[in-house]
């Protein structure tokens, strides 16, 4: 994917979610603003699973330390992180 | 970061009010101060049901009353002094609980280690430094370097940074959170970490990110609500202690093996509790951290447990070593750099737990039970691991017999974890293999055998468990039907099961959760109060008692941290429990672990033990009681380790005291084990027939020892014990009223003690005793010495004893006055053979093969012979004594 936009980020990461993770929810009721690992919904297996999946679509690397609340809270904080290491 | 709705359901508190900017807008209808008011009060009642209830020990008891002062003047300072307040308070905290002495050597080598991390050099010098100077503690705190460190600091000093110096470097290494020293000390020396060794393992930047992440008092409340949920985990746990649990010895039948299991992986609710407890107390501080344990009896699978028991260790794990690992093994796929990183999680885990134990009991502990419950589970984790992925993408279902079989499913998930958990758990606390498997080939001869304890076991979570499902199922129809608007206490009851049973706030409540809101500031105010006001009522036994006396008994039973036997073998028989008995049992100054091989505690550091600034330096507490290396020590009304005299002697009776140290008061044995009770137990054989006289042996310990008059009777008794602690050998004096003979003259030379001409072998006897009391009375050195004194052979083992006696008496020789070899009682009676049977504290359920001290010096049992002897023997002694100093009669 060349230079993908914050909405393509989104759009991935959401779906993502929806499917993997939330497949019996509402995909309205899951926002930006969602707490995706202070709230439960993002447990270790399905981060690391995120993180291959965002390295593998956007050519990014990131590093263990990068795995945290800071960066994989919400939906809002993954496009951030990946907008940053997309030079951003 | 998550949004303040999401904060707010972590900590469990409403949302819409928590992110408000300031306390008053967290509240429509009071002002701040009156709010304050309000926890204050709250947390006032907290305090006084720790009292009541006698929650943990002394210690933390007046930490907690630390805390509510602490706290009240926290609300009132201005924003900026409040974190260094909190610093302060906690500094003060280690030097109530510790003492000041030990309270500065925890934070003088806290402080050296944070400062390390500080060094103006590479972050590889910095760590190289830490290595450095861990490596030196370990070698003291092993033993293997001599330094004068107290003993009480380790367990605390090791709570503090074993693990969080680890995070703290991570956030320096990789530029995670502030520089602040402030921040940075007070996220080491967190108050309660001194009363609670056993600590959740909390990561630097949680501790920073949730730093009053919304509104203060909002905070606080919510910390008043996990304090107390923490007490009642407390209570239960001392319930199920008490009143539930089932030694393994006990298990016939399968029934039994299931009770077993299922009570002893409950004895966790002390761990909970604590954790509750210990975050509540934080967070009145601001420091809104997540809840410790998440309802880890609805794990619904492997993985979710490993997720819910201990969610900051298992945070712990993820980021030291998970990720790490993951990173490290992704080139060979995510599948398999998966599953290395969850066997390397488990392996961490497992020499993490003995890390942890070397710092808090100063041995490092890894056994075949750790190696197999962390393999098991790992094992159970990786598999699961594989069909969690598969369950959550499962399709959803709309229809409410669809919603019925999703909840039937997890119940027996759920069951069927919890079964699986109660059998690793045994499995973990198992002394031994054979033990283990001892209970099952029993239960196998129960007609339904161990299918009876799985089935068992079943049916107590399936139980508990069918209120719940019913609950949500009933409450998704609500929802469903009602588009999750008009019954807002529906719905909010629906989403608080949802977030408890799938342990997260999605699923279709997710939105309605939303409205769950909690304007009202009194609400979970008003839950807590009535929590706690209900914990009072059962607190007080004029309210208690017309329930019935079995109520009353179960309630009483629940005031008081005393443990029976098969309760303390049970205690003794799990990581966890251990390391809490080892580490945490004792009360003001916390675990003293004396030896790398023993871990001895420190008796004067419990309750019923004290300094004391005169001549005998340590006494017993007048009225008092407390559990001590597995033995209850209660202190009568004249602060003898014994049952209430009257102070009238009675007619007929002749009264004995027993004066003397740690043996005589029973070092580590029952009341009723100690060589006085028996000694009085089978003198008074017979008593009676024939004109024969009762009698009475009266324990004098400490202070006792030289104001017996003040203690027992008009009269003084008729002949006194010395029990002395320095020689293989019991003295008889005569007991003669006098001025106390003070501590000032006792240090020097005994020719010069003041007393020596008015009753001369008390003093010799007590100068010498006094002597080595001044040296470690309570290492683990002194206790075969004691040991030895009463451990006398039998038959011709008793002249041989004798014969080694002199060799481990001090080299500067005898005091002037103390009685010659033949006037040893010890040996007399020995040869005589009357005294036997008194144990030793060495020998506390060992197998006599095993009945040796730290050296291998091995005791022969003891065991006394008839009343007649005794009484003869008793008799003959005294009057054989020089000078005639004793007669009986």
């Amino acid at each position: 994917m060349v230079d993908p936009s914050d909405n393509d980020i989104r759009e991935v990461v959401h779906g993502y979610l929806v499917s993997q993770v939330l497949p019996t929810d509402d995909p309205a009721s899951l926002t930006d603003e969602t707490a995706l690992l202070t709230g439960g919904i993002l447990d270790s297996i399905a981060t690391l699973q995120l993180v291959v999946l965002l390295e593998d679509k956007f050519d990014v690397s990131l590093a263990a330390h990068e795995v945290s609340v800071d960066n994989f809270d919400s939906i809002a904080a993954i496009v951030r992180l990946v907008g940053t290491k997309l030079g951003r | 970061m998550p949004s303040p709705e999401e904060a707010a359901a972590t900590a469990g508190c409403a949302p819409s009010t928590r992110a408000a900017s300031s306390p008053d807008d967290g509240s429509a209808c009071l002002s701040s101060r009156a709010l304050v008011l309000v926890l204050c009060t709250q947390l006032a009642l907290l305090v006084l049901l720790a009292h009541r209830f006698r929650i943990e020990d002394a210690g933390f008891r007046h930490l907690l009353l630390l805390t509510l002062a602490g706290f009240l003047l926290h609300a009132l300072l201005p924003e900026r002094l409040r974190l260094p307040f909190f610093l302060l308070l906690s500094l003060a905290g280690i030097a109530v609980v510790l003492g000041p002495v030990n309270g500065a050597w925890v934070v003088g080598i806290g402080v050296v280690l944070f400062g390390i991390c500080h060094l103006p050099f590479a972050f590889s010098v910095r760590v190289g430094t830490l290595v450095v100077v861990a490596a030196l503690l370990v070698a003291v705190r092993s033993g293997a370097v001599d330094v004068p460190v107290p003993g009480a600091i380790w367990p605390v000093l090791g709570s503090m940074f074993m693990f969080r110096l680890i995070l703290y470097l991570y956030s320096l290494r990789h530029g995670l959170g502030s520089r602040s020293w402030t921040r940075g000390l007070a996220y080491f020396f967190l108050l309660p970490n001194v009363c609670f060794p056993l600590f959740p393992v909390v990561d630097y930047t949680t501790f920073e990110r949730t730093y009053v992440d919304g509104d203060r008092l909002r905070i606080a409340q919510g910390g008043i609500r996990w304090m107390a949920h923490g007490i009642v985990h407390l209570l239960l746990y001392r319930f199920v202690y008490h009143h539930l649990a089932v030694g393994p010895e006990d298990v016939a039948s399968g029934p039994q093996l299931a009770s077993f299991m299922l009570t002893n992986f409950l004895l966790y609710l002390r761990v909970s509790g604590q954790f509750h407890v210990i975050i509540g107390m934080l967070q009145l501080f601001g420091f809104n951290l997540p809840r410790a344990n998440h309802h880890y009896l609805l794990a619904s699978s492997f993985s979710d447990f490993w997720r819910r028991i201990n969610i900051y260790w298992k945070d712990f794990m993820l980021k030291a070593v998970y990720y790490p690992s993951f990173f490290r093994f992704k080139h060979l796929g995510a599948a398999s750099a998966l599953s290395c990183s969850i066997v390397i999680v488990f392996v961490a885990t497992w020499l993490l737990h003995a890390y942890q134990w070397f710092w808090l009991l100063g041995s490092f502990r890894l056994t075949w039970q750790d190696g197999t419950y962390w393999g098991l589970l790992a094992v159970l984790v990786l598999v699961d691991s594989k069909f969690e992925r598969r369950r959550a993408a499962a399709p959803p279902t709309s229809s409410v017999a669809g919603a019925l079989r999703a909840s039937a499913a997890r119940g027996l998930r759920v069951s069927g974890t919890l079964a699986t958990m109660c059998v690793l758990w045994s499995l973990w606390t198992a002394e031994s293999l054979a033990q283990w498997g001892g209970m099952w080939v029993r239960a196998a001869g129960d007609p339904l055998g161990p299918l009876s304890a799985w089935m068992a076991v079943l049916v107590v979570a399936g139980v508990g468990l069918l209120a719940g499902l019913t609950a949500e199922i009933a409450a998704h129809k609500v929802v469903a039907s009602r588009s999750g608007g008009r019954s807002e206490w529906l719905t909010c009851l629906a989403a608080r099961l949802d977030r408890h049973l799938s342990g997260r706030w999605t699923g279709r409540l997710a939105g309605v959760r939303r409205s769950y809101s909690a304007r009202a500031w009194w609400a979970p105010s008003t839950g807590c109060s009535a929590l706690i006001a209900l914990l009072l009522i059962l607190s007080t036994p004029a309210f208690t008692s017309p329930l019935g006396t079995r109520t009353a008994q179960v309630l009483e039973s629940m005031r008081d941290s005393r443990l029976s036997d098969r309760d303390q073998a049970l205690l003794a028989s799990g990581y966890y429990e251990r390391l809490l008995a080892g580490a945490q049992a004792n009360p003001q100054v916390r675990q003293v672990v004396a030896s790398a091989q023993g871990g001895e505690m420190n008796f004067y550091a419990t309750r019923v033990g004290r300094m004391s600034i005169d001549f005998v330096g340590r006494e017993l507490v007048p009225s008092s009681q407390a559990n001590f290396r597995g033995a209850l020590v209660e202190v009568n009304s004249m602060g003898m380790r014994d049952r209430e005299y009257s102070r009238k002697k009675p007619a007929g009776t002749v009264r004995i005291a027993v004066l003397g140290a740690s043996v005589t008061m029973g070092w580590g044995v029952g009341t009723e084990e100690n060589f006085e009770s028996q000694l009085e137990e089978r003198l008074n054989r017979g008593s009676g027939e024939g004109g024969a006289p009762s009698y009475e042996s009266t324990q004098l310990c400490g202070r006792r020892l030289h104001g017996a008059r003040a203690g027992v009777g008009t009269r003084p008794p008729r002949a006194t014990v010395l029990a002395r602690r320095d020689a293989d050998r019991v003295d008889v004096a005569k007991h003669r009223p006098g001025p106390p003979v003070r501590r000032e003259d006792q240090l020097g030379s005994s020719a010069d003690l003041p007393h020596a001409d008015q009753h001369p072998r008390t003093v010799a006897a007590l100068g010498r005793g006094g002597r080595q009391r001044g040296g470690d009375h309570h290492s683990p050195g002194a206790l075969p010495q004691q040991a030895h004194q009463l451990d006398v052979p039998e038959d011709g083992a008793a002249q041989q004893d004798k014969r080694a006696a002199p060799s481990r008496r001090p080299a500067a020789g005898p005091p002037r006055d103390v009685l010659a070899p033949k006037d040893d009682l010890a040996s007399r009676a020995a040869a005589r053979g009357w005294l036997r049977g008194a144990r030793s504290p060495r020998s506390l359920r060992q197998p006599e093969s095993r009945r040796s001290d730290r050296h291998g010096i091995r005791y022969p049992p003891l065991s006394v012979r008839s009343p007649a002897d005794c009484r003869s023997s008793l008799r003959g002694v005294a009057g054989q004594s020089a000078n005639g100093v004793g007669d009986l009669g």
